[in-house]
């Protein structure tokens, strides 16, 4: 969020909500201003899922608007570390619950589940935190489903994060409406004419299977999540990977052609054309490509115009192609990528991985959690800022008190 | 491992069904209707439909964080440390 809060697109959001004078009840993270919970929430997201730097689980970044939504909520209750924690591994559970339940909604259904499943999650983590008593849940849920959305053809724009931002205020809405006595319909969920899953799972298979386990078996421990290497499609990340390990055995000179394989769902969101922005930029082969081959990994600098505009990374990307393995085309739960480069004497090298780093299969070392954080705090506040955040981090859930959190947030 | 099924299908209430969450959600064999029923208002279909929010419900008031393992709570703070900068 912090590095997020410094992205053209939530420049646009803050001024908006500036402009909206609402009362500054809370801290939005990485600016000076305080505002609504709500409108907090909506900042907040747009910056966590802006720079597409955020966790990724099971159908992309579905659990994104979640800790955005928490964070305003803990602010303006006075919860406790502790209690947060709790609230995030509701949001957490619920989230792969809904994505489980119908794994085929983003590639078939077209939806972004960080909007279509991502309120649901983030909605019932703040009905933990207002402690919204049972017989009203129905209702949060109900509102909820009818605040979802999000279309994935807007991936590569402003408004991929945006989903991130409306499902992080969205589950405010719902969770304090619900709380209030705020009607919904009972059968929001189910109604197999109306109801949500009908309505974003309309042809696709659902099963309801997934939600018995809630309380007692966690996807938190038994999937887990990722936290991303690099700040791109999470779907492209195998690709990059493979070709890190193909740069010691190859000269970029002497490269003819980069043939990325990878599955149908990865093709469906990360695009074969060069980029013309920096949100495109990350959800294009030939781009990430070409730059891991000449400069190796594409970190925070690999997404900027100066990049984009880089003749040596145009160049190779003319010989990027990517195409549908044949051996895992059809995986949803991992995104799997082959990478085959030929060289100009005919020789081809050839790297396969089916994890990305920072899978629990491939986690990020202690090293590299680190230096994302600090990569990205500091673009916001200054070291001594970033060092006291990511120590109190460090021992979050055993902290007393989020009150030292919120000044240390704040734009530096 | 999930995979994209090789037909089309349209969705499949009897699914909804099937395994052993059917047991804990549904209870009653009563949803797997034509399409013309399903326009009607069913109380059972009600009924069942309060049992999933009442799953959730559940799970959410009564989730207690004390009992997870070690595990998850270390993957919670990760999950703030990746978020917050």
């Amino acid at each position: 969020m912090l590095a997020g809060s410094r992205e053209e697109g939530s420049e646009i959001v803050c001024e908006m909500v500036r402009q909206e004078g609402a009362g500054p009840k809370v801290s939005v993270v990485g600016q000076s201003f305080r505002t609504s919970p709500q409108l907090a929430a909506l900042a907040n997201g747009v910056a966590a899922h802006i720079m597409d730097y955020d966790m990724s689980s099971l159908l992309g970044q579905p659990t994104s608007p979640i800790i955005p939504a928490l964070l305003p909520l803990a602010e303006s209750t006075g919860a406790t570390p502790a209690e947060v924690t709790a609230a995030f591994i509701v949001g957490f559970e619920v989230c792969l619950k809904f994505a489980r339940s119908a794994p085929e909604q983003s590639l078939a259904g077209g939806w972004h589940a960080v909007s279509s499943i991502g309120t649901m999650g983030a909605a019932m983590a703040c009905a933990r935190i207002l402690r919204v008593p049972r017989e009203h849940i129905a209702n949060v849920l109900g509102i909820a489903a009818s605040l979802s959305g999000g279309l994935s053809a807007n991936f590569g724009t402003m408004t991929k994060p945006l989903h991130s931002g409306t499902s992080a205020r969205n589950a405010i809405l719902a969770a304090t409406l619900g709380r209030g006595g705020f009607t919904a319909s009972a059968t929001a969920l189910e109604n197999p004419v109306s109801g949500y899953f009908r309505a974003f799972d309309r042809g696709i298979k659902v099963s309801f299977d997934p939600f018995a386990e809630l309380g007692r078996r966690y996807d938190i421990v038994e999937r887990g999540f990722k936290p991303k290497r690099y700040p791109c499609g999470g779907l492209g990340h195998t690709a990059i990977d493979a070709t890190l390990e193909l740069r010691n055995e190859i000269k970029v000179d002497d490269i003819t052609t980069i043939k990325t394989s990878i599955t149908k769902y990865a093709a469906s969101r990360i695009g074969d054309k060069y980029p013309t922005s920096i949100e495109s930029a990350k959800f294009s082969m030939p781009y990430v490509a070409a730059y891991t081959a000449l400069y190796g990994a594409p970190m925070l600098k690999a997404f900027t115009e100066e990049s984009i505009a880089d003749e040596r990374i145009k160049t190779l990307a003319r010989k990027v192609s990517v195409a549908i393995d044949p051996e895992f085309a059809d995986i949803l739960d991992e995104s799997p990528s082959r990478v085959t480069v030929t060289l100009a004497d005919g020789h081809t090298v050839q790297r396969m991985r089916y994890y990305a780093s920072g899978t629990p299969q491939a986690p990020l070392t202690k090293e590299q959690v680190e230096e994302k954080f600090f990569l990205c705090a500091e673009r916001a506040v200054d070291n001594t800022a970033a060092t006291k955040i990511f120590s109190f981090l460090n021992q979050f859930e055993g902290e007393p008190s989020l009150a030292e959190l919120w000044t240390l947030l704040k734009r530096g | 491992m999930t995979m994209i099924p090789q037909r089309e299908s349209s969705i499949d209430r009897r699914l909804f069904l099937g395994g052993p969450g059917a047991l804990i959600l549904l209870g009653q064999p009563v949803l797997a209707q034509d399409a013309k029923s399903e326009a009607k208002p069913d109380a059972k279909a009600d009924a069942i439909v309060k049992r999933l929010s009442d799953t959730i419900a559940d799970f959410v008031v009564g989730f207690d964080a004390t009992s997870l393992p070690p595990l998850a709570i270390e993957r919670a703070r990760l999950a703030f440390i990746d978020t917050s900068p």
